[in-house]
């Protein structure tokens, strides 16, 4: 039993841990943080911008009043105060003599709060004859002579304006919200439903339908690009399997006559009781069964190869001495035949090679110059276009231009070559060895003779 | 003179093949077929070679081989496997083992194989500036080879081949072993490239009318001898 599924709180950690409820939550947040820090920064500007008006209003009514005291005398400021408390309802103006006792205005008392000095001041004052408190901006000031002025005016309407207007972006915030969960959610299921439509392209894969590919929008996106990347590996793999099919077909097929006469073989050999020709039977089933070991491990080093494996094990190597080395193996088994081994390095090369696997394709290809092949067989090395050239020529006609593709062919085997033993398999793995290399396999007909030369990919 | 061999093998008919092959060799075979025991036996044993399959429940064989070298126990090991590909030998062989056979294999490939092991471990490190074989003898300094009052005049590889041999006179070496040895090479030629060396050097070393030293072993390959 998983952890997950046990437990009265598991389900909801689980759920919590899913990339959708993140999602959502992160949208969320990003949206809370985003219209709080607009829902501040707007009331600020808004306050700033209203207190602004109300000092201006304030200041400039006492710097008239400091004016009228400067210019026209004491008597014209006692009737301009008078006048401000009786004309200005929203108004409030105080004079105080030296010792802070009230000569004229709607205030009784100086408030403790107002200080000279300060360019404005926000205060809650009970004027004279009012029933309520209420707000005002201040400015105040102090005349030559000792005395204190304050002059204000009601800011209610500021007040007012700013909290319908922090009012309206709270309602605005809050009416974001659901609708933050509802984009957020909506985009989750976008993603989703894309995220489904590949997820269901593997599964559909994963179940058999290899087929199968996820549809693309062209729109080059994310999305876009895992699909692609994802069709691609799919495609890959589609390839894989087909040339597995046909390597288990062909195995299937090359092992079944082997194996027959393998049969065929045992059968005879239990009804003889000469024990020469047991003896002898047993000899040949020994050397089917070798021949057919030999054709498996070709195929299997082949199938290797072709899926990449062994490419760390490339070693640099002295091409020459390399091919010297090899001719130096076979040189007895050609002399023995009547014929003879050329070694022709035109450039020495140093190459990374896999020096197994190299060796298994240059001997290959000797074999084949020997079993099909006629008269000298050349070993040459050179270099052309950065590339190494291994080559192996023999005097004899080679394969017909037409009939390559045929002979390169995993299991493939010319009509020519059917009466002689051998699985197939040599071309096809000389020609996996070298596209390991990052080279390739390529034929050479001359008037003298045909070559097989494989061409090798220097470092890097 | 018989030996002491361990063998870690959890197919039955394999195991009783090998088994039976040793016994007719006179020596002596223990048999556990998973890993774990294996490397229970091998760490205390005392065995003078390890037969070894690659795929065992309980331990793998080149885990239990990496914790076997780990604790310093430096019995031969030869790793038996049906992983037959160039690159799963260089990994058995880095791995620590002595020597890699891939299954199906012949007795006598195996059976040469561990005596080779086990006289490697033996022998110490005496550099030899002189083999011998009978009749045979051969120079390593001066690069010179007599047949008894004759010279044997041997091309650089013929020497190689037949130094090779001389170092395993008396055992069997199979055509893959000397393959290895020779040339450095561990692919299948196919054919009987390494037959026409040996022929080669035969007609040199056995002239007419001299008994022969090289004989061909049949199903196994060749044995320098008397």
């Amino acid at each position: 039993m998983s952890k997950e599924t046990t437990g009265p709180g598991g389900g909801w950690t689980r759920r919590l841990r899913s990339s959708h409820i993140r999602f959502i939550g992160l949208i969320l947040l990003l949206e809370l943080l985003f219209g709080g820090a607009l829902l501040l920064s707007i009331t600020q500007l808004v306050r700033a911008d209203l207190d602004a008006a109300d000092s201006a209003i304030a200041t400039e009514a006492r710097d008239t009043l400091l004016a009228i005291a400067r210019d026209e005398g004491d008597a014209s400021l006692m009737s301009a105060v008078t006048a401000r408390v009786s004309d200005d309802a929203d108004g409030v103006v105080l004079l105080v003599d030296r010792a802070g006792k009230r000569i004229a205005g709607n205030l009784a008392a100086w408030p403790p709060n107002v200080t000279i000095g300060a360019r404005w001041t926000k205060a809650m004052l009970y004027r004279i004859g009012d029933s309520a408190p209420a707000p005002f901006g201040i400015a105040a000031a102090r005349l030559p002579d000792g005395r204190r002025l304050l002059v204000g005016e009601r800011t209610d309407e500021s007040d007012q304006i700013r909290q319908t207007v922090e009012g309206a972006l709270l309602t605005a915030l809050l009416l974001a919200l659901p609708l933050a969960i509802v984009g957020a959610w909506l985009a989750v299921h976008i993603i989703d439903r894309r995220i489904a439509r590949i997820a269901a392209t593997a599964a559909g894969v994963g179940a058999g339908d290899i087929g199968r590919r996820v549809p693309l929008d062209g729109s080059g996106d994310s999305f876009d690009m895992l699909a692609r990347a994802i069709n691609a590996m799919l495609d890959r793999i589609g390839e894989l399997l087909a040339e597995l099919r046909t390597v288990t077909d062909s195995i299937a097929h090359d092992l079944r006559s082997p194996l027959t006469r393998m049969r065929a073989r045992i059968d005879r050999a239990m009804e003889t009781d000469d024990p020469a020709a047991l003896r002898a039977a047993i000899d040949g089933i020994s050397r089917e069964a070798d021949a057919l070991l030999a054709m498996l491990a070709s195929a299997l080093e082949i199938s290797r190869m072709e899926a990449g494996i062994g490419r760390d094990r490339l070693v640099p190597t002295d091409l020459a001495a390399m091919l010297a080395d090899i001719g130096e193996l076979y040189e007895p088994l050609v002399e023995e035949q009547g014929r003879g081994l050329i070694l022709a390095v035109v450039a020495p090369v140093n190459a990374p090679v896999h020096r197994e696997l190299l060796g298994q394709a240059l001997s290959n290809l000797i074999d084949n110059a020997l079993k099909y092949g006629a008269g000298q067989v050349t070993l040459s090395l050179r270099a052309e276009g950065g590339m190494a050239l291994i080559g192996v020529a023999d005097e004899g006609a080679g394969i017909p231009q037409t009939r390559e593709a045929e002979a390169l062919r995993r299991f493939g085997r010319l009509d020519s070559a059917r009466g002689i033993a051998g699985a197939g398999l040599g071309l096809s793995l000389v020609a996996a060895v070298a596209r390991m290399h990052g080279g390739r396999l390529r034929f050479i007909r001359r008037g003298d003779g045909f070559i097989v030369e494989m061409l090798i990919a220097p470092a890097g | 003179m018989g030996r002491k061999i361990l063998l870690v093998e959890d197919d039955r008919t394999t195991a009783d093949f090998i088994l039976k092959g040793l016994a007719e060799h006179g020596h002596v075979g223990d048999h556990c077929d998973n890993g774990r025991d294996g490397l229970f036996m091998a760490t205390d044993g005392g065995y003078d070679a390890i037969v070894l399959d690659r795929m065992l429940p309980g331990m793998d064989g080149l885990s239990l081989l990496g914790a076997l070298r780990a604790a310093g126990i430096e019995t031969p090991v030869i790793l038996l496997s049906a992983l037959g590909s160039v690159d799963d030998r260089v990994t058995g062989l880095t791995a620590g083992s002595d020597d890699y056979l891939v299954k199906p294999f012949a007795f006598a490939e195996l059976l040469a194989r561990l005596e080779l092991v086990m006289r490697r471990r033996g022998s110490g490190t005496a550099v030899e500036t002189a083999l011998a074989c009978g009749p045979l003898h051969m120079d390593l300094l001066r690069r010179e080879v007599r047949r008894g009052g004759r010279a044997v005049d041997l091309q650089p590889r013929e020497f190689r081949l037949l130094e090779y041999l001389l170092r395993h006179a008396g055992q069997v070496v199979t055509r893959t072993m000397l393959l290895e040895g020779v040339w450095d090479y561990h692919f299948d030629p196919g054919t009987n490239v390494i037959d026409v060396h040996i022929s080669r050097l035969r007609r040199k070393i056995d002239g007419t009318g001299e008994p022969p030293l090289i004989h061909t072993v049949r199903g196994a390959g060749y044995r320098l001898g008397e």
